[in-house]
């Protein structure tokens, strides 16, 4: 049985391998890559860096998911492929980062003893995680409107990116510790249900966060995150959907204080109900995006034949654009159904795990990964309103590939544990 | 626990299905609006690397294309003002126009003759730098002729075959040369004659006794003995106390000759007789009042609602004057319905769209836009337009050997003298060529519009098939 999962894993390897080289070849012929030497250099080594990666894993006979590296590398090729066409100067830091990405995935995999030890560090590690947000807001730069970077030298880093995962690992952790309390907690004065301290207390504590993170670092995609990440965790643990609404309520709530009291989220709002309103203006960004979708059509002008250098900030918020423009619907739902198996495997995994915890931390990182990709892609497509978020695996950003590649490794590591 | 992570999955992948489901929406039904928005650089960057195909006409005459100016791309017309009206123009300020604007996409080769969409698999074959030519019905020479017959007037002629809608000659004056829209902008928009109006789809005017056709095609069909009536014409009309002269049509007249002389007095009864509501539904069965697909942008004739027509005003309606507005294209359609057993047929201007590696053609095929009249009615109205050139007062249209069927209309208006009308179709028993003429203030229709339309029906029939 491992062995027909193996060969159909080795397969579709194959499949990602053709892919990378195939749409080299595109770009190539579309003119899009002047110089080939370097792409096709970059090419050799990840080509080589994924090759070996996969061996490691066959190697070690990690029998965890067999199919989500494949699908992921799947992601990650288009995202070279994009950053490749668009912004070569990028094109060596990503090939670095992604060596980086793939080298923290093969340490998740093989350092880490077994994940259930995560569990008993979660408060150090969400005190250390809370401390690099802390530092962010204090120390950090602003870039793209959101101030939510760390400049060490040269490197630049975006610590929001780790705390998430730190932050799945915590609630795991703690919701798994606190399951029964959290339950039960629903008291009635006079026939109203109100929610003792125990229920609301995670609630607010999460919902204050993320409204911290919406207030100082005005980064609205990454408050969306955590909190919806948290949501979804914590109704998975209790299944009480007044969380959900209690939480989706609160979020609106802030939102609404943030409307009144914040010119950027006004803007922001505005600016999602009508672009078209102002062009040239704050709906800029918006309105190319539209028009990089739109001009795609059903089949896309083809990989390298687009203008996407119309839109701004073309290989990193506005990924999908540049995607759906020279690929069409086609491609982009291709995409979409890519990370839909991406999620189906990863809720499967949690689905498998044999402790609560690793239940809970499998189904957190798939929602994250989830949620995340929902509001970019339905920002840029105008479904939501904008925010600057990565899209997972694909939009240029070392910060986010190498989280993206732990959290990948995390998931491996569960199901070769508890079996898939 | 389970069973929640099942719930949020399967809430997520509604969510991916929503995204999806809106991304086709954009992709799809709104990609044509986004790729086409005006603030959309896309088709302006890819316009300039792009050789825009030619427009041709059907003898392979080129009435547009583009040519290399000392390095310079430029748009040459060379009939200049005889066909702006059908090209349009093509002006990075002022946008374009005609069939240049309808036809953009396939001009710049975006929408290929053998695939449909993008120009993927041509760029991807080192071709796509050439747009697609289009070929249309016209005669450029006929064309030409039309443009000449009409003087320094303002007049307007459609020329179809009525078999199949191809538009033969369509003619506007005065003209615009679209080579010079740049600069001739300000005068062209200040001139009071318009002459960026294409008078032929969208000038408005009242069809005066061409209505007559469709009056007779009402009470024909509602009570077909009416084709052996005789009626004694005094020589003038009173329809609700108003008074209209009709002094040539005096005496007992059956409806031929009625149609021959074209009585008011006749024409106004029947269109009493045969009520509102039948009249507007036969005027509408003719495509008055109704949407007219076309390739260029096309006014809809206007007919009053059945329910808010007095007596006068239907009476008035019924011999032309009143409310009702008419363009030359639909009373070009209204001939060629009689000329066609009253099958009405789609106006066309484009017969093919050709690539320009030849990769395939695209050919268009009639259309019909409904039965206007049955084929018995259509019968009996030719041979009313028959005796009206026959022996009446179409007679300046008719051409010695061929028999020609055809209506003239001096319709009233405020700018002066009446409008010359003629709507006509020859020969009568094996139509090739329907014409409809209008020219504003020209007088009487028989004197000025027929006159025109002999000379056109004569040219075409004469060309060899």
């Amino acid at each position: 049985m491992l062995s027909v999962v193996r060969r159909t894993e080795r397969s579709l390897f194959i499949y990602v391998l053709l892919f990378l080289w195939l749409g080299l070849l595109s770009l190539f012929q579309a003119g899009a890559v002047k110089d080939i030497r370097l792409p096709v250099l970059l090419s050799l080594t990840v080509s080589l860096a994924m090759l070996i990666t996969y061996l490691l894993l066959e190697k070690w006979g990690a029998n965890g998911d067999l199919l989500l590296f494949p699908l992921t590398s799947m992601l990650n090729v288009a995202g070279l492929l994009i950053i490749l066409r668009l912004a070569p100067e990028f094109a060596e830091r990503q090939f670095i980062w992604l060596s980086v990405g793939l080298l923290a995935f093969l340490l998740t995999v093989r350092g880490l003893r077994n994940y259930k030890s995560l569990e008993d560090y979660k408060y150090i590690y969400i005190f250390s995680g809370l401390l690099l947000l802390l530092a962010t807001i204090l120390f950090g730069v602003e870039a793209g409107g959101a101030r939510s970077w760390i400049e060490l030298g040269f490197l630049r880093f975006q610590p929001s990116e780790l705390v998430k995962i730190i932050l799945v690992i915590f609630l795991a952790g703690y919701l798994e510790e606190k399951k029964e309390i959290l339950t039960a907690g629903t008291r009635n004065i006079l026939g109203i249900p109100v929610p003792s301290l125990q229920y609301a207390g995670p609630l607010l504590v999460m919902w204050g966060l993320s409204l911290v993170m919406l207030v100082f670092q005005r980064d609205l995609g990454t408050a969306l995150i955590y909190f919806g990440t948290f949501l979804a965790m914590i109704y998975i643990s209790t299944g009480r959907w007044p969380y959900i609404f209690t939480g989706a309520l609160l979020f609106s709530l802030g939102g609404a204080l943030g409307y009144y009291l914040f010119a950027h989220v006004r803007v922001r709002v505005t600016v999602w109900l009508n672009p078209w309103l102002d062009i040239d203006g704050k709906g800029y960004q918006i309105v190319q995006s539209l028009f990089a979708i739109g001009s795609g059509g059903m089949y896309g002008t083809g990989l390298g034949l687009g203008q996407p250098s119309l839109v701004p900030a073309a290989h990193t918020d506005f990924v999908f654009s540049t995607w759906s423009e020279e690929t069409g619907l086609l491609g982009a739902a291709a995409l979409l159904i890519i990370y839909c198996l991406v999620i189906y495997r990863g809720f499967r995994i949690a689905l498998k795990s044999k402790t609560g915890f690793g239940t809970l931390l499998a189904a957190g990182l798939t929602s994250l990964v989830a949620i995340q990709t929902l509001v970019i892609i339905g920002g840029v497509i105008k479904l939501l309103p904008l925010t600057g978020i990565t899209l997972p695996f694909i939009s240029y950003g070392g910060s986010s590939l190498v989280s993206n590649y732990i959290l990948l490794g995390l998931l491996i590591k569960i199901s070769a544990e508890d079996g898939a | 626990m389970n069973r929640n992570i099942v719930r949020i999955a399967g809430l997520i992948i509604s969510a991916f299905s929503v995204v999806i489901i809106y991304l086709t929406y954009l992709q799809v039904y709104k990609a044509p609006y986004l790729l086409n928005h005006p603030r959309n650089k896309r088709l302006l960057l890819l316009e300039k690397s792009i050789v825009r195909g030619r427009i041709l006409d059907s003898t392979g005459s080129v009435l547009a294309e583009t040519v290399e100016d000392k390095g310079e791309k430029r748009r040459s017309y060379p009939y200049g003002e005889i066909t702006g009206n059908i090209t349009g123009y093509l002006s990075e300020k002022y946008g374009r126009s005609g069939l240049e604007s309808a036809y953009n996409h396939v001009l710049l080769g975006l929408e290929s003759g053998w695939y449909g969409d993008g120009s993927w698999a041509l760029k991807r074959i080192g071709a796509g730098k050439r747009g697609n030519d289009i070929v249309l019905s016209l005669d450029a020479g006929l064309q030409q002729l039309t443009y000449r017959l009409l003087g320094n007037r303002r007049a307007a002629v459609v020329v179809m075959e009525p078999a199949t809608g191809r538009v033969l000659a369509m003619v506007s004056r005065p003209g615009f040369n679209p080579e010079r829209i740049e600069s001739d902008w300000e005068k062209l928009r200040q001139d009071q004659k318009s002459p960026l109006l294409n008078r032929a789809t969208q000038g408005l005017y009242p069809p005066g006794s061409t209505m007559k056709v469709i009056t007779a095609a009402g009470i024909l069909t509602q009570k077909p003995e009416t084709a052996d009536r005789i009626f004694d014409a005094p020589g003038y009309v009173v329809i609700e106390g108003r008074r209209i002269e009709d002094r040539q049509a005096r005496g007992r007249l059956n409806l031929a000759q009625a149609m021959a002389i074209s009585s008011n007095y006749v024409f106004g009864v029947l269109g009493l007789e045969q009520g509102a509501k039948n009249f507007v539904n036969t005027a509408h069965n003719f495509g008055i009042g109704r949407n007219i697909p076309f390739d260029l942008f096309t006014e809809n004739s206007r007919i009053p609602d059945p329910d808010h027509m007095s007596r006068l005003e239907l009476g008035e309606t019924a011999i032309g004057q009143g409310r009702v507005m008419v363009t030359p294209l639909s009373m070009a359609l209204v001939a060629s319905a009689v000329a066609n057993g009253g099958k009405i047929p789609a106006p066309a201007l484009v017969d093919e769209i050709r690539s320009p590696e030849g990769f395939g053609t695209r050919v268009s095929q009639p259309r019909f836009l409904g039965n206007a009249v049955d084929n018995r009615t259509a019968g009996i109205l030719r041979e009313l337009m028959v005796a009206a050139v026959d022996h009446g007062t179409g007679s300046p249209a008719s051409i010695p050997g061929i028999k020609v069927a055809g209506k003239t209309g001096s319709a009233e208006n405020p700018h002066g003298k009446t409008h010359a009308w003629f709507i006509g179709f020859a020969p009568a028993d094996n139509p090739r060529v329907a014409v409809a003429v209008i020219i504003e203030n020209g007088g009487s229709g028989g004197a000025e519009a027929a006159p025109v339309a002999r000379e056109i029906m004569k040219t075409v029939i004469g060309q060899k098939r």
